[in-house]
């Protein structure tokens, strides 16, 4: 631990997590993630809510960088587990589950209203969709993820091996369509809809 | 969904100007198929926040990474596990003190210098022969979901470009012994396109594992050999 915590500096953390870089995001799961999980199942939740948790924790972390003017005050551990903390009570207080005032006695620094002014329940949307996409077939996931890329029928027919653009565009719907159907059929989905914004 | 197909063709352009005006007047009349649009159109915005998915597509494969060792120790003898593990840990304790600092250097020495290999030129230049699970590989090594990626190669066990990334993909995994036995077997096959590479990363990850004086002989090979990788290896031999 002493070893890798000498290797990036909270401003590095931050660009790496941007930039996607996996050393960095391997060295903050690997520092973060036991915390993290420690909190929520000492406050009710599993090791699975954990890693949800954080998920979230890291692309609202991405939301608060991309804001003008943002500027790390502490740590980058100090604020990034204080997100991942946040995020676990909303879950619990939209679950209706517990009664939060039976967590009045954790300990939670309130982060600057600015660095968390994130979309949270975007965030929890997009991990439900990645979720559902990951169990998609290799050819699925180039398709629907090619659509971003703004590649012709052509060039994805091409990239793919598939016989002609028609073929694409045909399997490319399908694909959409079986994903759309993972995603809306599954309760945490239609929950989220409820949930409150920070 | 219900009403996939008019969704779909809304949001493609595809509905002829009498289809539109139809969608629409049952869009406000009809709540549940409003509530579904809703639905779809959060889909659709999740599906092009491409950077962030990247980011959770990572995430995913190193949690799934360090995830099977704990599912491991929740099913195999705990105890023995346990006194087992204590007493590695006290004997590498001791010889951890001594290596840590050499250890440092070593490691920051690798990230300088490991970068994530761009697949599309190797792939490029020798589609056409190319396996379907090697194809397959590739696309899951772009992708970054190393252990696909890995699986796939596995199943073409001679070919040298799975090797290679293969050998990458085990690098990015951080699992350096089994990256070493397959960049040692494309340098052994000796008439292949991949030795410079081959050799570049073996060394790495020599220089990783802490294997400095097998590290040294392979960048002063490479700094004396016409390799691609002459010019770094020149150069990361004078900071070793």
């Amino acid at each position: 631990m002493v070893e890798k915590k000498s290797l990036f500096s909270s401003d590095d953390i931050v660009k790496g997590i941007i930039s996607n870089d996996r050393k960095t995001l391997n060295y903050v799961y690997k520092a973060y993630f036991s915390k993290v999980s420690r909190f929520v199942q000492e406050c009710y939740g599993t090791r699975e809510d954990a890693w949800d948790v954080f998920q979230e924790g890291i692309l609202s972390l991405i939301d608060a960088v991309k804001k003008d003017g943002f500027e790390l005050r502490q740590s980058f551990g100090t604020f990034f587990v204080t997100i991942c903390k946040h995020i676990w009570l909303i879950q619990l207080r939209n679950r209706g589950q517990v009664d939060v005032t039976r967590l009045d006695h954790i300990d939670i620094p309130q982060n600057d209203e600015d660095e968390l002014a994130v979309n949270y329940r975007q965030n929890a949307q997009l991990r439900i969709f990645n979720r559902h996409f990951r169990k998609l077939d290799l050819e699925c996931k180039k398709l629907i993820r090619s659509t971003m890329k703004n590649l012709s029928g052509k060039e994805m027919a091409e990239r793919l091996n598939i016989s002609s653009r028609e073929n694409v565009y045909k399997k490319r719907r399908l694909c959409l369509e079986k994903l759309f159907n993972m995603i809306i059929n599954d309760p945490e989905f239609n929950k989220i809809n409820d949930y409150e914004a920070f | 969904m219900k009403h996939f197909d008019l969704f779909y063709k809304f949001v493609h352009g595809e509905l002829e100007e009498s289809e539109l005006w139809e969608f629409r007047k049952k869009l406000s009349s009809d709540p549940v198929m409003a509530s579904e649009f809703e639905q779809f159109n959060q889909i659709i915005q999740s599906n092009k926040q491409v950077g962030k998915l990247e980011v959770l597509d990572t995430l995913n494969a190193i949690h799934q990474q360090n995830e099977q060792p704990v599912l491991r120790k929740l099913f195999i003898g705990y105890y023995k596990v346990a006194a087992a593990a204590a007493i590695i840990l006290l004997s590498a304790a001791a010889f951890w003190f001594v290596q840590s600092k050499n250890s440092d250097a070593n490691s920051q020495l690798y990230a300088a210098y490991f970068t994530h290999e761009n697949s599309m030129f190797t792939v490029r230049s020798t589609i056409s022969n190319l396996e379907q699970p090697v194809i397959q590989g590739i696309q899951y090594y772009e992708l970054k979901d190393y252990n696909a990626a890995v699986e796939m190669f596995e199943k073409a066990p001679a070919n040298l470009l799975a090797k290679l990334y293969g050998g990458l993909s085990y690098m990015e995994l951080e699992d350096f012994d089994k990256a070493k036995q397959l960049f040692q077997q494309i340098i052994q096959h000796n008439d292949n396109l991949f030795i410079d590479q081959s050799e570049w990363y073996l060394g790495l990850c020599q220089l990783k594992t802490n294997n400095l004086d097998e590290a040294k002989l392979i960048f002063e090979k490479i700094s004396k050999d016409n390799s691609i990788y002459k010019t770094k290896a020149q150069k990361l031999l004078t900071e070793m």
